[in-house]
């Protein structure tokens, strides 16, 4: 799952975004959509993840690849771009966070709509023709549960969770990204596997 | 080491993120603790079934929403680039104002050039010229003198507003001081020709007579023949000096003044010689001049103008004043009535000549005549 390209590295210098992003700086609109086209996956995953929501993932990743735009004259080339653009990921993730839970105090729990009948993620659906249907099913109800799961992290360990197991990020990219300590990042993440593990204990029983 | 110590760690041990001692410890642990070994067990089950979460795929729109965004906001940065440079005040100041010093320069620089052209339709005749003709002792002897119109007062009044006939005598000043008011038409002695007092009423602003007025010394007051708009003052004759009037519309410039000055010197001999004049003037000063309107139909109006000039004076006319209007020429001269019908039988060679008509006595005294110089009509 992770992905090579991001184990940390000497930072200014391998950044293969580099050239693409010197263009944006000189007002080159097709190399952001390179750089756009490059990242928009793993950003989209990071806050499908997160959120658990499809389509408020797709607008996560809109609002941040729009700020970054915005902000890209003042990114300074500590890090690599993927890591800034993480962070940008993260911090608008987060505001989403903050205005679902909002949301939700005042509201009825409403149906998830990324979800069919079978509780399946409707963008979720390009699968290996060699999966029985059977197999897919029960994959898919798994994922279910997972997703379920890592919904009910607090925001924190959700974050650490997300970046480690599902992006593959290092312990030490994780705490430059948050702008923790590598040991935070490993007791958060310990919280956050164990959590995952009652919860996950719970909702699959003795499937596990 | 605890269990609970050893379950803190299981989570750094599926990473390979344990520093070599601890991992060494945790191992041995494990190796003799099936509860934690399950543990770990249960944590890398765990772990897997999140790694294993498939990947959602972005829909085909999102790039192409983004970008559609990006170009909307990167249209107005290359905007902003152009507007930056035009409107901080910055530059925005500097700019307006070196515009309006260079609009300034350049209507001052239009109206110096075109000031000659206005000039040659305004006052054709240097006044300076006229004068030093007319300064020069006997000029024209046996030509009949011009009756003088000490006319002054009346202009004086009509354009000063209120002039009393007992102002300061100008002889009271000293002759070092320039004589900073006109001389007084009660003091004049009326040997210089004031204009018609038609012609005082409308013609020259009491501003730009007051701009020829001398400056040092008084002039003299030129007399007689063909001396123009040089009214002498009494003082003149305890003095030696008066003011010069120059009522014309000739432009102040320096060129003008030097040239006053000297006319002012030429002018003092004539003015001893015709001083005897001056009570004759006086008494028929207060008496309504005559005119006599003439039109005159050339096909040249400007150089008949100059010929009308120069025969008004061979006829020892005074006071020649020219005036430019709408493409046609008024010449007006103060001549003495008995040159009348030679003046008007010389200007029948000039065009077609009409009487355009006349008031008063205009068989004696001195008359005013007015030529109207018109382009002819086909």
């Amino acid at each position: 799952m992770a992905d090579p390209a991001d184990v940390p590295a000497n930072r200014p210098v391998d950044d293969p975004d580099a050239e693409a992003v010197a263009r944006c700086l000189a007002g080159r609109t097709d190399a952001f959509e390179a750089l756009v086209e490059r990242h928009q996956k793993r950003m989209l995953n990071l806050a499908y993840r997160m959120l658990g929501d499809y389509d408020e993932a797709c607008d996560v990743v809109q609002e941040s690849f729009l700020s970054a735009w915005r902000g890209l004259p003042k990114f300074r080339r500590e890090a690599r771009f993927s890591t800034w653009l993480h962070e940008i990921v993260l911090n608008v993730t987060r505001n989403r966070l903050k205005q679902v839970q909002a949301r939700s105090r005042h509201e009825a729990p409403a149906a998830d709509n990324t979800r069919g009948e079978d509780g399946e993620c409707l963008p979720c659906r390009a699968v290996s023709p060699l999966e029985l249907p059977s197999e897919r099913l029960e994959r898919k109800e798994r994922e279910a549960k997972v997703q379920e799961c890592i919904g009910t992290l607090e925001g924190e360990y959700r974050e650490v969770l997300v970046l480690r197991d599902i992006q593959g990020f290092s312990y030490e990219e994780i705490g430059d990204m948050l702008k923790v300590p590598g040991g935070t990042v490993r007791s958060r993440l310990f919280r956050a596997r164990s959590a995952m593990k009652d919860c996950l204990s719970r909702l699959l029983g003795k499937e596990r | 080491m605890t269990c609970r110590e050893i379950e803190e760690r299981l989570s750094a041990l599926l990473d390979d993120a344990l520093p070599a001692e601890e991992r060494r410890k945790v191992e041995e642990h494990l190796a003799s603790c099936p509860s934690c070994a399950r543990a770990l067990a249960d944590l890398r089950k765990t772990v897997g079934l999140v790694r294993e979460l498939g990947e959602v795929e972005p829909p085909p729109w999102l790039r192409q929403k983004i970008m559609t965004r990006v170009r909307e906001e990167a249209a107005p940065r290359k905007k902003g680039i152009l507007r930056a440079l035009f409107f901080p005040l910055y530059i925005k100041v500097p700019v307006q104002a070196f515009a309006m010093v260079l609009i300034a320069v350049l209507a001052f620089q239009i109206y110096r050039t075109s000031e000659p052209e206005r000039q040659a339709l305004d006052l054709p005749l240097p006044p300076a010229r006229v004068e030093q003709k007319a300064a020069a002792p006997g000029a024209a002897p046996g030509i009949p003198e011009p009756a003088p119109a000490p006319d002054l007062r009346k202009e004086e009044r009509t354009m000063r507003g209120a002039a009393p006939s007992t102002a300061e005598p100008a002889s009271v000043r000293p002759q070092t001081e320039p004589p900073r008011s006109r001389p007084q038409a009660t003091e004049g002695k009326g040997l210089g020709f004031a204009p018609p007092p038609d012609r005082a009423k409308s013609a020259v602003p009491p501003e730009a007579e007051r701009r020829l007025e001398p400056e040092t010394g008084g002039a003299p007051a030129p007399v007689g023949r063909s001396a123009v708009r040089a009214p002498a003052a009494e003082s003149s004759r305890d003095t030696g000096f008066a003011p010069m009037r120059e009522a014309g519309k000739a432009r102040s410039g320096a060129a003008y003044e030097s040239k006053r000055k000297d006319q002012s010197e030429s002018a003092v001999m004539a003015a001893k010689e015709d001083r005897t004049d001056a009570a004759t003037m006086r008494k028929q000063a207060l008496a309504p001049k005559p005119s006599w309107d003439l039109s005159l139909r050339v096909q040249d109006v400007l150089s008949a103008a100059s010929a009308v000039e120069r025969e008004l004076r061979a006829l020892s006319a005074g006071n020649i004043r020219r005036r430019a209007r709408q493409g046609a020429v008024t010449i007006t001269a103060d001549l003495p009535a008995a040159a009348l019908p030679g003046l008007s039988e010389r200007l029948r060679a000039l065009g077609e000549l009409q009487t355009a008509g006349s008031s008063g006595d205009t068989r004696t005294g001195t008359v005013t005549v007015r030529v109207r110089i018109v382009e002819e009509e086909y």
